[in-house]
């Protein structure tokens, strides 16, 4: 069983996205036979061969539906959808809205869309008990912490966490928390994060912190192993995999990232625990 | 690998059938892909309903047929049936399905161990079928698994079967179905 091979079916997938391919053709470019290819595809990809190569197109259409000009019946002819209405049939199945509206709107919302899958992404997923996460009723509970607006990701983040780390100094057995909410048009606005601990109430809380109370809430709770660097692997998972297959719908554009007691050792490499309100 | 070439006459399978990408996962709820479902489901109904079905010809083989067509290689969609042969019909239970093969030649390869996960069909179809004097007969083939089989967790003690319907090339008398 090779990944390679995989891997070539899946870049032969990214150059002809808008030719008219069949399976037998990603079976083709992997060099096996088809049975032993939708064997194969099935086990490490976690999606069938032909809704893969559906939602890149559809993912691909979307970008340039918001990206570009082009009216939307040339979009869906040049991803080889027969007609418009099939096309907003798909687009409405995988992202729950018409094409037209996200076009009206201009909004394109990452997290749906499908990114091309690379070797990272399957060896990620294939290594990972987060593959079956558990559903549960949390209770609802409050973070004390900082909060910001990011927008480019990254640096802001760390110094969240800097900043967190001093404030709450000497506090026991705390438990940390990434919170991430995705306002609506966040694309362009960024998202809203926080960096925080649990705490009993919010009247025992530095007034250098805000307070964030979580109301109870049902929830998808997925492991993450690995380096935090590769959580966004688990997130593409959570999001374009497992969300779809499951048939959950997402209850709020939340996700909850658990690091546990030790910030240091979660922040480099252990189990972290993602939790993502379900319906 | 050499088959064996085998006439056989009709045979008569009872079971229950699956249509789509046969190794898709089921919701990702279970590890098994929608083939090991259609066994379980197999198995409870046999387990459940011991002697309704009449005439089995061996308890011990399972079959399981796979048809393919046009969006096979379209879309990976196929018809996966899983069953046992019996004799003859008789008070079929309305919860199982029949699917009737043709009486026809078959190629038989006897898979061991690690090679039933290997690409046997490629094997078969496009390294051994080329040069063979035979072409496919029909757009199936079955994967016959009896006493010899020992389950995936045990698949190096294990053998299975490889049934392909073929013709002499240049033989007209039979068609796709």
């Amino acid at each position: 069983m090779s990944l390679a091979a995989i891997c070539r079916a899946l870049d032969f997938v990214e150059a002809n996205l808008r030719e008219e391919i069949a399976v037998a053709d990603m079976a083709d470019a992997a060099g096996y036979s088809l049975y032993h290819f939708c064997r194969t595809f099935n086990g490490l990809v976690h999606h069938t061969p032909y809704d893969y190569l559906m939602r890149r197109r559809l993912s691909e259409s979307a970008r340039e539906l918001v990206e570009t000009d082009k009216r939307i019946i040339d979009i869906a002819f040049d991803y080889r959808f027969n007609s418009p209405e099939t096309y907003s049939r798909a687009f409405k199945r995988m992202f729950g809205t018409q094409p037209s509206q996200w076009k009206e709107h201009g909004r394109l919302d990452r997290r749906f869309l499908l990114p091309r899958l690379t070797p990272e992404h399957l060896e990620h997923v294939n290594e990972g008990d987060y593959l079956k996460p558990v559903l549960e009723e949390r209770d609802a509970f409050c973070v004390a912490g900082v909060m910001t607006l990011v927008e480019d990701g990254g640096e802001i983040i760390s110094r969240l966490w800097e900043v967190l780390a001093r404030e709450v100094e000497g506090i026991e057995d705390a438990v940390y928390y990434g919170i991430t909410w995705y306002p609506s048009g966040w694309e362009e606005s960024g998202v809203f994060y926080m960096a925080g601990v649990e705490v009993e109430a919010v009247n025992d809380v530095n007034l250098g912190l805000v307070v964030k109370s979580i109301p109870p809430l049902k929830c998808a709770r997925f492991v993450h192993k690995g380096s935090h660097d590769d959580l966004r692997l688990t997130l593409d998972y959570i999001y374009q995999t497992w969300l779809p297959k499951s048939g959950e719908r997402l209850a709020y554009p939340l996700e909850v990232v658990s690091y546990g007691a030790d910030m240091s050792v979660a922040w480099r490499n252990a189990e972290l625990e993602v939790y993502i309100p379900i319906e | 690998m050499e088959p064996k070439i085998v006439e056989k006459d009709q045979i008569i399978l009872v079971g229950f059938s699956f249509y789509g990408d046969p190794f898709s996962e089921s919701g990702g709820w279970t590890e098994e892909n929608e083939i090991g479902r259609l066994w379980r489901r197999f198995e409870a109904f046999m387990i459940g309903n011991a002697g309704r079905i009449k005439h089995i010809k061996d308890p011990m083989v399972g079959y399981e047929v796979h048809v393919w067509s046009e969006e096979t290689a379209a879309k990976g969609h196929s018809d996966v049936f899983a069953g046992m042969a019996v004799e003859k019909l008789e008070d079929v239970p309305m919860e199982v399905l029949v699917k009737i093969l043709p009486p026809v030649t078959y190629a038989v390869f006897t898979l061991k161990g690690a090679q039933a996960i290997t690409d046997w069909t490629k094997m078969v179809y496009e390294e051994w079928l080329p040069g063979s004097g035979y072409t496919p007969a029909y757009n199936y083939n079955i994967q016959r698994y009896d006493q010899r089989y020992k389950g995936v967790d045990q698949l190096d003690e294990s053998e299975m079967e490889v049934h392909v319907p073929v013709k002499k090339a240049g033989d007209v008398s039979s068609g796709d179905l």
